[in-house]
C-alpha cells in the first residue's frame, strides 16, 4: 500500500515538471484518471480482502468451501451458515461503518477547515456511546441476546439508535456553536470536542451504577470499545444503507465542499450559503457516526487517519476525495477487523482497540505536523 | 455606461458604523481604487458589493438590477472576489483553485468549455506552469496571481479585490496592477480595489475613491484627488508630491524632517 502510494506521488510530481501552456487540460485529465484509478484499484482490493477474510476464523474453511457457501452450493449446512451468518455480517458491517467513520470524518475535516477534527476527536462518538448506555439502563431497551459466541446483539436496536443521535447532536451543536467564532482555532475545537468526550465517558462509567444486572453491564461496557461482532443481518444492512445515503448526499454537494475549500469569503463569494452547508454536513455526519456507535460501539479514530491517507494520493478535490475516503474506510476497517480476529484466535479481539492504537499516534503526528501541510 | 450604482449605503458592525451614507456611481472598463486609512471602511465597501455583507441602508444595484434581490449563486456569476492572501485555504493545486470560479456556473460536472475557460485564465494569469503544484507552494505573488484567475474564472462584471498587493515585492506589484488594469480594459468590465500604497494607485487607477472614517472623502482622477490637503485630511500625514512626467510620486514627510528644510 505504501509503496504503491510513494510511487504514485513521484510520478504526480515528474508530470507536474513539464507543464507548458497548451497540454494543460490533457495533463489534467491524466492526473484525475490516477485518482480514479487509485479509486479502482482500491475498490479491487476490498473485494479480495473480503475473501481472504471468509476463509479466516476458527472454523477452517479453504477458499473454494467459501466460494461454494457463498453462492449457496456448499453440501454442508455448517459451511454455509459460518459463511452467511457469521462471516459475512460482520464483513458487510465492517465495510459499511469503515465507510461511514470515514465519510463523515472527511466532512467535518472539509467544513471546519480542520485537519483534527473528526467524529471521535469531536466529541461526537463518546456522546453517542453516552446515549447507547443511556437508552440500555433508562428505557429498558438492553435486552441482550447472545449471538455467535463472544458476540452480543441488541434485539431493540432503534431505541439505542435514536437516543445515542440525540446525544451527539449536543456535542454537534456546541461545535456549531464554537464555528461561529470566526477565530476559533482547530485546536479550540478539538479541546472542546475532548472535553465533551471525557464528560461523556464519566457519564458512562456512572451509568454502570445503575445497570440493573450483568447483562447491562456488560453492554455498557461493551459499547466503550467497538466490536463489530455485534451486529446481525439487520443492523447491518441499517448501517449499509444509511452509509449510502450519506455517502451519496456528500457526492452530491462535492461542488460547495470544494468550493469551503478556498475558505469563508471566497466559498460565499461564489454563492456557497457556507452557514447551512457546515449545520447540514455536521448534522448529516453526525447521523451517521451515532447511527454506528449505536449498533457496534465506539471505533475511534478511522474517521480521523483514513481521510488524510486518501488526502495523500488524492489531494484535497472533494469530487474524488469522498469515494477515495468511503473506499480507504472499507478496507482499513476490513483490514483491521481481521487481524483482530485471527491475530491471537481463537481470542477475537474488539477492533476498536486496534484502530485506536493505529489512530492515536496519526493525531499527534497531526498536530505536531501543524495545520498548513495537511 | 454604469454598472455599478451605489446609492446611500449605510453598514455597522453592532455599534461601530464603518460605512455611512456612501453613493457611488462606477463605469465598465474601469480600474477603480478605494484609499483610505485602516478602519476607513475600504474592505467593507468591498464586501457589501460582492454580497459578503448586506448593506444596512439604501442600496447597490448592478445593471439596474437591486444586488439584494439576486440570487447569491446568481451574484457569484456576476461579481468575482479575490481576497487577501492571509485568508486561511485548504491545500488544493493551482488548476483546481482555479476551476472553483466555475462552481457558479457548474450543474454536475465541469464541460470542456468550463475547463477551456479555466485554462485561458490560467494563460492569461501566466500560472500555466504550476497548474498541478499546490497553491501553499507557491510565493506570495504567483498564490495572488491563481485567486485573480479564479475570480476570472467567474466570468464577472466586476472584480474586487481587498488589498491584492499587500505583501507582494515591487515588481509584482507593478506586474499585478498592470495585469488587473489590462483585464478590465480587455475584458470591458469593472475592477474595484482597495490598495493601500498611493504611488501604485496613482500610475494604475483609472479613478480613486478616498474613504474616511465610513464616508466618501473624495473621488476623481488621481491626479486630481491626491493633493498634500487631501492626504492630510484622510491619512493625517504631511506628503511632498513631486512630479515625474505623467507620474506623480508622493513621499511622506515627518514633521521633524520638514523643520529641517525650513531651518
Amino acid at each position: 500500500m505504501n509503496r504503491f502510494i510513494t510511487a504514485f506521488k513521484k510520478r504526480s510530481v515528474k508530470s507536474t515538471k513539464r507543464t507548458s501552456g497548451d497540454n494543460i487540460l490533457t495533463e489534467y485529465d491524466i492526473y484525475n484518471a490516477k485518482k480514479i484509478t487509485f479509486i479502482a484499484l482500491s475498490s479491487v482490493l476490498v473485494l479480495l480482502m473480503a475473501m481472504f477474510a471468509l476463509t479466516q476464523g476458527s472454523y477452517s474453511l479453504s477458499l473454494k468451501e467459501v466460494f461454494l457457501a457463498v453462492i449457496g452450493q456448499s453440501n454442508d449446512i455448517a459451511h454455509t451458515r459460518v459463511v452467511w451468518n457469521i462471516r459475512m455480517v460482520r464483513i458487510i458491517s465492517a465495510i459499511f461503518a469503515g465507510v461511514g467513520l470515514a465519510i463523515s470524518g472527511m466532512i467535518m475535516q472539509n467544513i471546519l477547515r480542520n485537519p483534527l477534527a473528526s467524529p471521535s476527536t469531536l466529541g461526537v462518538s463518546n456522546a453517542a456511546s453516552f446515549g447507547a448506555a443511556f437508552a440500555i439502563v433508562a428505557f429498558g431497551s438492553g435486552r441482550i441476546s447472545s449471538h455467535g459466541g463472544s458476540a452480543v446483539t441488541f434485539t431493540i436496536p432503534y431505541i439505542i439508535a435514536i437516543s445515542a443521535f440525540s446525544f451527539s447532536m449536543i456535542s454537534t451543536g456546541v461545535i456549531i456553536l464554537l464555528t461561529r467564532y470566526r477565530d476559533a482555532s482547530p485546536e479550540t475545537l478539538v479541546l472542546a470536542g475532548v472535553a465533551m468526550g471525557s464528560l461523556f465517558t464519566a457519564g458512562v462509567t456512572s451509568l454502570r451504577y445503575f445497570a440493573q444486572d450483568e447483562v447491562q453491564l456488560s453492554a455498557i461496557i461493551f459499547w466503550t470499545f467497538g466490536d463489530l461482532g455485534r451486529t446481525g443481518w439487520t443492523t447491518a444492512g441499517m448501517i449499509a444503507v444509511a452509509s449510502v445515503i450519506c455517502a451519496t448526499y456528500f457526492f452530491f454537494n462535492r461542488w460547495k465542499y470544494n468550493a469551503m475549500n478556498g475558505g469563508e469569503n471566497v466559498a460565499r463569494s461564489l454563492g456557497i450559503n457556507t452557514e447551512r452547508v457546515r449545520i447540514t454536513g455536521l448534522i448529516v455526519a453526525s447521523m451517521i457516526t451515532a447511527l454506528i456507535v449505536s449498533f457496534v460501539g465506539i471505533i475511534g479514530f478511522v474517521g480521523l487517519v483514513v481521510p488524510h491517507m486518501a488526502r495523500k494520493v488524492i489531494g484535497n478535490d472533494t469530487r474524488f476525495l469522498i469515494p477515495a475516503s468511503c473506499v480507504v474506510g472499507a478496507l482499513l476497517l476490513l483490514v483491521s477487523d481481521t487481524v483482530a480476529r485471527t491475530l491471537i484466535s481463537p481470542i477475537v479481539l474488539p477492533v476498536g482497540i486496534l484502530t485506536s492504537f493505529l489512530g492515536a499516534p496519526m493525531f499527534i503526528y497531526l498536530i505536531l505536523k501543524g495545520r498548513n501541510n495537511w | 455606461m454604469t454598472l455599478v450604482c451605489i446609492e446611500n449605503i449605510s453598514f455597522s458592525y453592532g455599534k461601530i458604523d464603518a460605512l455611512k451614507d456612501v453613493s457611488l456611481s462606477l463605469e465598465k472598463g474601469n480600474l477603480v481604487g478605494i484609499i483610505g486609512a485602516n478602519g476607513s471602511g475600504k474592505s467593507t465597501l468591498i464586501k457589501c458589493l460582492c454580497g459578503l455583507l448586506d448593506v444596512h441602508k439604501g442600496h447597490v444595484t448592478l445593471e439596474g438590477t437591486k444586488l439584494s434581490s439576486i440570487p447569491k449563486r446568481k451574484l457569484a456569476t456576476l461579481v468575482g472576489y479575490v481576497p487577501q492572501i492571509q485568508e486561511r485555504a485548504t491545500p488544493s493545486t493551482v488548476f483546481d483553485t482555479v476551476l472553483m470560479g466555475r462552481i457558479p456556473h457548474l450543474t454536475w460536472s465541469p464541460t470542456k468549455k468550463d475547463l477551456e475557460i479555466v485554462a485561458k485564465a490560467m494563460e492569461t494569469m501566466e500560472i500555466t506552469e504550476f497548474s498541478l503544484r499546490d497553491i501553499h507552494e507557491l510565493s506570495g505573488g504567483q498564490q495572488q496571481r491563481v485567486f485573480i484567475a479564479r475570480a476570472m474564472a467567474q466570468e464577472p462584471k466586476v472584480l474586487c479585490l481587498d488589498e491584492p498587493t499587500s505583501s507582494l515585492d515591487i515588481k509584482h506589484q507593478l506586474g499585478l496592477m498592470r495585469g488587473i488594469r489590462d483585464i478590465t480594459r480587455e475584458k470591458n468590465i469593472l475592477a474595484l480595489m482597495a490598495v493601500h500604497d498611493l504611488n501604485i494607485a496613482s500610475q494604475y487607477c483609472d479613478s480613486l475613491i478616498i474613504l474616511k472614517e465610513g464616508y466618501v472623502y473624495k473621488e476623481g482622477k488621481p491626479n486630481n484627488v491626491l493633493c498634500k490637503e487631501n492626504i492630510k485630511d484622510a491619512f493625517g500625514i504631511d506628503v511632498a508630491i513631486h512630479k515625474h512626467g505623467d507620474f506623480m510620486h508622493i513621499v511622506p514627510v515627518e514633521e521633524s524632517i520638514v523643520e529641517d528644510i525650513t531651518y
